[in-house]
């Protein structure tokens, strides 16, 4: 009977043999990701319930202890990301197939790989990992983005490239500072030595600055746009709803646990200040934008800054942790759902300019319900996710008289609203004259993909008894 | 004096410097690449002089920092390798080597 | 004691699930749509009845379901919810007999019927919601589930109005979210209670309550129309006449003035909201609603505007008795959230026949209509007297308790507002009914009759059934079985101690 840490392992390692193979076999990239989706839901099944049983499970690879070996550790949050990762993997595999219908063939082993480092980043445990898994995950991202081949998304992914590299090098030598003063690179060790001292804050700093221009957080922001409005649709929603969350995650486990004796309020004030211009910012953009993925491009610069606008809550409440996380599965959920939906609009139209698809939505009423679901949940109207992660988050606020954190979630959403809308009121334009319109009736998987995430991303707020308690156990980041 | 281990750290310093000037300065993607290839190697030969720290030059050197090291010079070929044929492919499909700001979408 | 459980739920359902089968019935499927929503809504009813039955006999209800640390979806059924559950169970059957008639050609039925069926659920979850958190959920989802019927029409007129329709309610959803968060977040989650949750804070919390309770009703003014937040109503109207008739009548309008009925009684209580001085500053804001409402309904040519801005004004008749202190300005209130429901509807339900059958959308176009469509007309006229407020139909009896209500609670200055409206509203509706009946009309309205169709009693019959009920609600007021002596019940469970 295998420990049940090396279910966590399979979770990386299935997708890493996977794209493996598929560069072996090109032709076959789509039915062995399938395969691998479906062979992964066992290993995901057996953590999730060694998980609920036992609060935490970890894994010493080969035997090794800390700090000489390599410790990967899942508790409750990090199986509750990694049941969303799998989820979202599964609608995009599904669309992918018959999204790209046999060309791309890269696009497979490129995907397992993202998926492979995604994984690994959720479960490691110590920095010096991390950069290596954020590198696996950051050099997929960067190659899904040039796919198209065309120029500007190759522009686009130069430019991602320069900054993740960058990004992550700040990150390493933030890591090599650590490692200088502290002796250690285990995240639980340090979580306990960390004392106040010179390099203990420029090795935070460091690394900060370099988390904030991979997640793409204002002012770092300006690559994500183009990134993710040029690549393909399914590209596009990997990228927006899971690779971006990626370092956000290490930065929050970072703030929240390995430095958390030397992070000041000042320090938070500041990130939650970037977050709170980072919604502004994003949803006021996302308004003026005339087509549609870059539309929802800005967007997810806006609903990132949610999260880290949140982040001082955390210190004090822990319902604020659930909350951020309900938000980010909610938008990764949600974020993907729009983006499928924006590659069938694209499908459909040729184009996906807003003012001309007046009387293309009208005719895909699957794929406009799922924009309508998806969008209830950015917005965060209940009974959304993405209204439960911001209720969280606003009774957190205040309660801890954090009156401009509750604001700037509330408004937020109105201007969510805005952008939305336009999109929605596309589908009941009432002009539906097909003369002299293009219309291809996207395959009818790739529109109920759409529909299927953002049904999770509602449904999250219904059934959310499960995945908070989920998230609560065995804490690392749960006070 | 400087001890040879502040002699490293200098080093590292320095080329951690010159690498940043190069991707910030740098209109020049292959500059760029450079001035990236240049801070990864600072910031190693930074972690291989943790691996002997001054004052316990008697002891084993930690094996740590080299195997990161060791580690992060295989990513940094990949990802060069990489950023490498991207660049291939970006002059091929524009003509430049540099990235302009505007024209972001087509 | 099990199936009392899952009554709620059930009575929740009945239209939710239609709606979303309808969803999935294509275009072309008049009969299984036709059945469908008739189904829901028949049903809907006889569980509503199984409901009221017990109610009366002090028979409790309640279900709920945890989301998160703070939010727990709870439904109850008291007498207050029952009244409005009541209201909007019949309402909906009829205008569903009614839209099925008034939209027999048009396209999207499908899309339509979905929609209504599950704006109909939320009306319900908010009527039957046993706490905050619950009546915001079922808001919001009224909020969502409206827009699509506001812009069914599609084109550039509907989507203005659909814009101009989220951006007063979204907004106002916000601040009621906002509101409640604080007000969760002084006093943990609030329950509604009979005669008020909120005793226990009053003293320590004063100008942290005030500030919520403005929230709270700027958030819920938007949908119940109250000056100046009652700007997307007049707007609204672009939409098609059962949409006016549902919207007007029962759904979101009602939900707001229902709104602030449960924050006034229920989550404050009538002493602590005299003490905390919020009842004085309610009542000004209403009668300013009601007489601005009447003023700028005489100016409005478009039938369907002056119904509107009728509607602005008449239903600040319920934040009004809500807002006087003393039992019978309360039951004046309450009552009116059924009597305005039902001559409104009926007023809303002529009018789309005027617009259908006639192509009359102007007043001065009404010309003789009396002969042209007796029983519309002759419905039509009943509910603006009602509206005038004449004996011994259901406006006059719910202006009655209100003034005496008035007088009671040493607000005798009311009587002047009522008064002024009553002239108001005979100044705008009694021109139309000389013009409809006294009048010929012109050849070109002679004509465009002939557009007759073969289901015309599924348009006459909904409004002929609703003037009906208005003579008995009034005349009858006083038997046992009238909205007036459960409204008396309601009042009676808010005051005593």
């Amino acid at each position: 009977m295998p420990e049940p840490g090396t279910d966590a392992l399979w979770l990386v390692l299935i997708p890493l043999i996977t794209a493996l193979v598929s560069f072996l076999l090109p032709t076959r990239g789509g039915t062995l990701a399938a395969c691998a989706v479906v062979v992964a839901a066992w290993p995901l099944a057996r953590l999730l319930h060694a998980v609920w049983h036992t609060g935490t499970v970890s894994q010493h690879l080969g035997g090794w202890q800390p700090p000489l070996g390599i410790q990967v550790s899942a508790n409750g949050s990090d199986t509750f990301l990694l049941m969303i990762v799998w989820l979202i993997g599964l609608g995009v595999t599904i669309y992918a197939f018959h999204y790209f219908r046999k060309k791309s063939e890269l696009f497979w082993p490129l995907w397992m790989f993202l998926w492979a480092g995604l994984n690994a980043l959720i479960i490691s445990d110590d920095l010096f990992n991390l950069y290596v898994t954020m590198e696996l995950v950051g050099l997929a991202a960067v190659a899904l983005t040039a796919l198209t081949g065309r120029a500007e998304a190759l522009r686009a992914a130069m430019r991602y490239t320069i900054i993740s590299l960058t990004g992550s090098l700040l990150y390493l030598m933030g890591v090599a500072m650590t490692y200088a003063a502290y002796g250690s690179v285990d995240m639980e060790t340090l979580s306990t030595t960390i004392k106040p001292h010179p390099a203990g804050y420029t090795a935070l700093g460091l690394m900060t600055v370099g988390l904030i221009a991979k997640a793409a957080l204002f002012p770092c922001h300006v690559w994500l746009p183009p990134a993710h409005a040029n690549a393909p649709a399914p590209v596009s929603a990997l990228l927006s709803a899971l690779v971006i969350k990626g370092p956000f995650l290490i930065l929050a486990q970072l703030w929240l646990q390995v430095y958390s004796k030397i992070v000041t309020p000042e320090a938070f004030a500041v990130i939650s200040f970037l977050g709170g211009a980072a919604v502004l910012w994003g949803a006021t953009q996302a308004i003026v934008q005339q087509r549609l993925k870059r539309l929802i491009a800005y967007s997810t610069v806006a609903q990132l800054g949610y999260l880290f606008l949140a982040l001082p809550l955390t210190a004090s409440h822990p319902d604020a942790w659930s909350g951020i996380l309900i938000l980010l599965a909610a938008h990764a959920l949600a974020k993907t759902a729009l983006f499928l939906a924006a590659g069938n609009v694209l499908h459909a139209a040729g184009h996906d300019t807003l003012a001309e698809l007046k009387t293309i939505m009208p005719r895909l009423p699957v794929t406009a319900f799922a924009v309508a679901l998806a969008g209830v949940s950015i917005i965060g109207l209940p009974p959304s996710g993405g209204f439960l992660g911001k209720w969280l988050l606003i009774v957190s606020a205040l309660d801890r008289n954090a009156l401009g954190i509750a604001l700037l979630l509330v408004i937020g959403s109105l201007l969510a609203a805005i952008y939305i809308f336009r999109i929605i009121a596309l589908a009941f334009s009432g002009e539906e004259s097909t003369k002299g319109v293009r219309f291809h009736q996207p395959p009818r998987s790739m529109e109920w993909a759409a529909f299927v995430l953002a049904f999770f991303a509602v449904l999250l707020g219904l059934a959310s008894n499960a995945p908070l308690h989920l998230i609560s156990m065995g804490g690392r980041m749960a006070p | 004096m400087i001890s040879s281990e502040q002699l490293y750290l200098i080093a590292a310093a320095a080329l951690v410097t010159i690498g940043f000037y190069a991707i910030g300065r740098s209109p020049n993607l292959m500059r760029k690449l450079l001035g990236i290839n240049v801070l990864g190697n600072g910031i190693f030969l930074f972690l291989i002089s943790v691996a002997r720290p001054p004052g316990k030059s008697d002891q084993s050197p930690d094996p740590v920092p080299q195997a990161m090291v060791l580690t992060g010079i295989v990513v940094a070929v990949c990802a060069t390798a990489f950023a490498l044929t991207l660049v291939d492919r970006y002059r091929a499909a524009t003509g430049r080597l540099t990235l302009t700001e505007t024209d972001d979408y087509a | 004691m099990n199936d009392l459980q899952i009554l709620l739920p059930l009575i929740l359902f009945s239209s939710f699930f239609t709606g979303v089968i309808i969803f999935f019935l294509g275009e072309g499927n008049h009969r299984s749509r036709t059945v469908l929503n008739l189904l829901g809504a028949v049903l809907k009813i006889l569980l509503v009845l199984q409901l009221l039955d017990g109610v009366y006999h002090q028979q409790v209800y309640q279900s709920q379901l945890v989301l998160a640390p703070g939010i727990e979806i709870v439904l109850t059924a008291d007498a207050l919810s029952v009244f409005f559950v009541t209201l909007s169970a019949f309402l909906w059957l009829l205008t569903t007999v009614y839209a099925i008639g008034y939209l027999e050609q048009s396209p999207h039925r499908s899309r339509f019927f979905g929609f209504f069926s599950i704006c109909v659920s939320a009306t319900t979850g908010l009527a039957l919601a046993g706490n905050l958190i619950t009546f915001l959920l079922f808001y919001e989802l009224l909020t969502l589930s409206t827009y699509p019927l506001v812009v069914h029409k599609g084109g550039a007129r509907a989507l203005r109005a659909g814009r101009i329709y989220l951006r007063y309610t979204l907004a106002g959803g916000a601040v009621l979210l906002f509101g409640i968060a604080w007000l969760q977040n002084l006093a943990g989650p609030i329950s509604f209670t009979e005669g008020g949750a909120l005793s226990p804070l009053a003293e320590n919390h004063r100008w942290e309550l005030q500030m919520i309770f403005v929230l709270l009703i700027l958030g819920l003014g938007v949908k119940a129309a109250i000056v100046p937040l009652h700007g997307w109503l007049p707007n609204a109207m672009v939409a098609p006449a059962p949409v006016s008739s549902l919207l007007h009548a029962v759904a979101v309008v009602k939900a707001g003035a229902f709104g602030v009925v449960r924050m006034v009684y229920e989550v404050y209580g009538i002493d602590v909201a005299r003490d905390l001085n919020l009842l004085h500053p309610l009542a000004i804001v209403a009668s300013i609603t009601i007489v601005y409402g009447s003023i700028k309904a005489l100016f409005q040519d478009e039938l369907k505007k002056r119904l509107a801005y009728s509607t602005v004004s008449q239903v600040s008749y319920i934040v009004l008795g809500t807002a006087i202190f003393g039992p019978v300005a309360t039951i004046g209130g309450i009552v009116h959230l059924f009597h305005q429901g039902i001559m409104k509807i009926t007023l809303f339900f002529a009018a789309g026949n005027y617009a259908e059958g006639l192509g009359i959308h102007r007043v001065s176009q009404m010309d003789g209509v009396g002969r042209k469509m007796p029983w519309t007309t002759l419905s039509f006229s009943i509910g603006a007297l009602g509206m005038i407020g004449l004996p011994p139909l259901a406006g006059y009896v719910s202006k009655w308790y209100l003034q005496k209500g008035g007088i009671e609670g040493d607000e005798a200055w009311i009587s002047l507002v009522l008064s002024m409206s009553s002239l108001l509203n005979a100044a705008y509706f009694l021109p139309i009914l000389y013009r409809a009946w006294f009048k010929t009309g012109t050849e070109e309205t002679e004509r465009s009759r002939k557009r007759r169709r073969p289901a015309w009693w599924m348009l006459v019959l909904p409004p002929v059934t609703t003037a009906l009920f208005v003579v008995y609600a009034g005349a009858f007021a006083e038997t046992p079985y009238s909205p007036l002596q459960w409204a008396k019940m309601i009042a009676d469970r808010e005051y005593t101690p």
